[in-house]
């Protein structure tokens, strides 16, 4: 070890030498500490050292804050500087004789931030850093932060708590739970189907197959159900599968039906379309209807449920399957049976079994017999997540609450039934409605997005306004006239295009600084003149000062056209803008004006409150 | 086609209509201001007279079923009396006294425009705003009548400007 201790010393003096001392924008290694009191404990801790006999290898040399590196050796337990941390450039070299003795000294700080270990051996290196007591142990590197992923935190007096990314966050935040209680409990799959049950379970049984498609087409035809769309979709793609008995996707889920199951599940099958078709009547209807009394009804319904999952599943295998779809409790088992036994045509029996099946129930701490939907609340979930293809087609069809006493608007999947939901919905129907009519008015316009149709509209408004503008504008005759307004369009800043040059109408109303003239005559005559030879080229250097604002599917559409349009006109100033090629509506013509200004809403009429004397115009 | 037709098709269209008020108005300024002066400031109480008179010949052909044409006409009239306004027919004036009572009730009473919610709302907050400035009555509407009041009157404002476009062909040399 001393060996080690001495290497070790003349290496760092040697380093320590070479250290260069000074003020930190000398870019120096050294630099002053940040304060003086920090100085003087450094000083203090010095001190202390020197009076109980450390071995000094620099001179202690201090200027105000700045102090001299200092390698301090022999240091012993004894002096304060083995065991406070000098936050200065000063380093204390204590001889320690087995790896025991270090891991000691180390273990009985009362810190435990950092600590490193200098060693070729890794077996070594992992056994001393398993013994330190610190928070992070760097091997043959000084102390650090980081890496940031790692937690830095200190053991013992070295802080509360860690920091480093997750671990920061994770301190800094609380879980918050909250749970909301519903009056009533969400819309379930077998909520519905279990309130339906009691009504179909007696005659259902007795009829023959072809009533119980009659029926089940009768309840379409019926009233009370409500016709959407969905319903519709709902009840054909139930039937549909009815009529081409085609069994195979309604027992994907399961194993195929063994052989002597063609049929019992013939009836059972047909038995649950109509149960389906029957439960979304009667839970239009609302309520329990017939005489069996609720808790019974609710049983009922879960056997139904259960059925319901397992179309075409034949008795004796109900229950195995049942139990293996994952119904939670023991006492499913004991339902299962019954619901079984229940399935077969007898009446009286199925009464003795839905007592027992209540009793059955009962033990399974349901919570009250008021309300079906609320029973079937704790078992909802397992049969949710088994459904078969029906189930699914009857928990898409709606996101109804159970039992409504009054009729409801049937929703669309997906989609919320509340009035102010289906407000929202129809608001934004029209909305849409009216968009697409202004798109067909609005020339080009074929873009999808909404925002961006609005812009095409209300240029187009635009565009159409300043047309009224200079048509009107031009019954006066001359570019004379008009060239003043197209002049003033560059003065009024000709970056922000889209507020553009300003208005026709300010302009008519002529409030100019005489600075303004100055500028607007150069741009004035320029554009006079292009006006008068030739309208492209007019807009084309409008268009360079960077006034267009049409929409640019306009601006093409003009552009083209322009080159058509030429009789340049020396004397009638209105012909380069009144020249139209006899076509529609976007007059080329009118392009020169409609490209540069913008005109600030209802122009014309607002600004016609100004007195237009004020004009002043070279 | 470049041949020029007065509009002819429909007599109760909304372009004859128009047709028919406008030439009207314009034959009656050109009559009050027979020399064209020269100073701009002449010509531009002259556009700005004609630009009035189309304004209104428009409205008064949509008379008030739309809010847009009553807003128009109710702003025409409450301009200040300093400048001449061109009324093409005095029977209408008493009619258009009754709109422009019904139409400022409903300015007062109408509340700001209402923001639209919804998962348009954001989107067609700032567009709307400017389309209600551009649209006249624009304000007290919220965005589906604004909409539909859009549609109108572009319809109005292309029909407007064929009219005059093919008024200016005529008339020019």
């Amino acid at each position: 070890m001393e060996s080690v201790a001495d290497v070790l010393v003349k290496k760092v003096k040697e380093k320590v030498a070479k250290l260069t001392v000074g003020a930190p924008e000398d870019d120096c290694d050294i630099t002053p500490v940040v304060s003086e009191s920090s100085a003087n404990f450094i000083e203090g801790l010095v001190k202390d050292a020197k009076e109980k006999g450390a071995t000094f290898c620099q001179e202690y040399k201090r200027d105000g804050n700045l102090i001299w590196p200092l390698l301090l050796d022999n240091v012993r337990p004894d002096m304060r500087i083995a065991w406070e941390e000098p936050f200065g450039p000063v380093l204390p070299v204590i001889r320690i004789n087995s790896i025991e003795e270090g891991i000691h000294h180390c273990n009985a700080s009362n810190f435990g931030l950092q600590g490193c270990v200098f060693t070729k051996d890794v077996n070594k290196a992992k056994l001393i850093s398993d013994a330190m007591e610190t928070g992070t142990v760097q091997i043959n590197s000084a102390p650090a932060r980081g890496p940031d992923h790692f937690p830095f935190q200190g053991l013992k007096d070295s802080g509360i708590g860690s920091q480093g990314v997750t671990n920061s966050i994770n301190m800094m935040t609380k879980i918050k739970s909250t749970v909301i209680n519903l009056p009533t409990p969400s819309y379930t799959p077998c909520s519905r189907e279990m309130q339906a049950m009691n009504p179909l379970l007696n005659p259902a049984q007795q009829l023959p197959l072809q009533d119980l498609q009659s029926t089940a087409r009768q309840q379409i035809q019926n009233p009370h159900f409500d016709p959407t769309a969905s319903h519709d979709d709902f009840l054909e793609q139930m039937l549909s599968p009815l009529s081409s008995c085609s069994w195979s996707d309604l027992k994907s889920p399961w194993d195929p039906p063994k052989s002597d199951e063609t049929g019992p599940p013939n009836v059972g099958f047909h038995y649950d379309e109509v149960l389906a078709s029957k439960l979304r009547q009667h839970q239009i209807n609302g309520g329990d209807g017939g005489g069996v009394s609720s808790p019974a009804t609710a049983a009922i319904k879960m056997m139904a449920q259960q059925q319901m999952m397992l179309p075409g599943r034949g008795v004796a295998g109900m229950p195995l399957s049942l139990g293996s779809s994952g119904a939670a409790g023991s006492h499913h088992q004991n339902d299962i049976i019954y619901g079984s036994s229940f399935k077969s045509p007898n009446q009286q029996g199925g009464e003795g079994s839905m007592q027992s099946l209540y009793n059955g129930f009962s033990d399974g701490s349901l919570p009250g017999t008021n309300q079906t939907q609320h029973f079937q609340h704790p078992q909802a979930p397992n049969f949710g997540a088994t459904a078969g293809t029906v189930m699914n087609q009857s928990q898409a069809s709606g996101s109804m609450t159970p039992a409504q006493p009054k009729q409801r608007v049937r929703a669309r999947r997906g989609q919320a039934t509340d009035p102010h939901s289906i407000a929202e919905r129809l608001r934004r129907e029209r909305i849409a409605e009216r968009m697409k009519a202004l798109q067909e008015l609005v020339p080009n316009a074929n873009k999808t997005d909404k925002a961006s149709m609005l812009d095409e509209i209300i240029d187009y408004v635009k565009f159409l306004q300043l047309q009224v503008k200079v048509l009107s504008m031009s019954r006066l005759g001359g570019a004379a006239a008009v060239a003043p307004l197209v002049a003033e369009m560059p003065s009024e800043g000709g970056g922000d295009c889209a507020n553009g040059g300003g208005s026709i109408h300010r302009n008519s109303n002529g409030n100019q600084t005489s600075a303004d003239n100055d500028s607007v005559t150069v741009t004035e005559h320029q554009v006079a003149k292009l006006m008068e030879e030739d309208m492209g080229s007019a807009m084309q250097y409008l268009q360079g000062k960077g006034l267009c604002l049409m929409p640019i599917s306009l601006a093409t559409a003009i552009s083209t056209a322009t080159c058509h349009s030429r009789n340049p006109n020396k004397g009638g100033g209105s012909h380069p803008l009144l020249q139209s090629n006899g076509e529609g509506p976007s007059s080329p013509s009118m392009s020169v004006l409609s490209v540069q200004s913008a005109t600030r809403g209802n122009g014309g009429l607002d600004g016609s409150v100004k007195d237009a004397a004020s004009v002043s115009k070279p | 086609m470049n041949k020029y037709n007065p509009p002819r098709m429909n007599p109760s269209s909304l372009r004859s209509r128009f047709a028919t008020r406008f030439l009207r108005t314009l034959s009656k300024i050109n009559a009050q201001k027979p020399t064209s002066s020269s100073s701009p400031t002449e010509i531009f109480r002259r556009y700005r007279r004609i630009k009035a008179a189309a304004d209104k010949s428009m409205a008064y052909s949509v008379r008030s079923r739309r809010t847009w044409s009553r807003a128009m006409l109710w702003k025409l009239r409450t301009r200040p009396c300093g400048r001449r306004s061109v009324k093409t027919s005095t029977i209408i004036k008493s009619r258009e006294a009754r709109k422009t009572r019904h139409e400022k009730q409903n300015k007062n009473t109408t509340t700001t425009t209402t923001t639209t919610t919804g998962e348009d709302g954001v989107v067609f907050g700032v567009e709307a705003d400017e389309l209600r400035e551009l649209v006249p009555g624009g304000e007290a509407m919220d965005l589906y009548n604004l909409l539909d009041e859009t549609a109108h009157y572009i319809k109005c404002l292309t029909t407007q400007v064929q009219v005059m476009k093919k008024i200016a062909d005529f008339y020019s040399p």
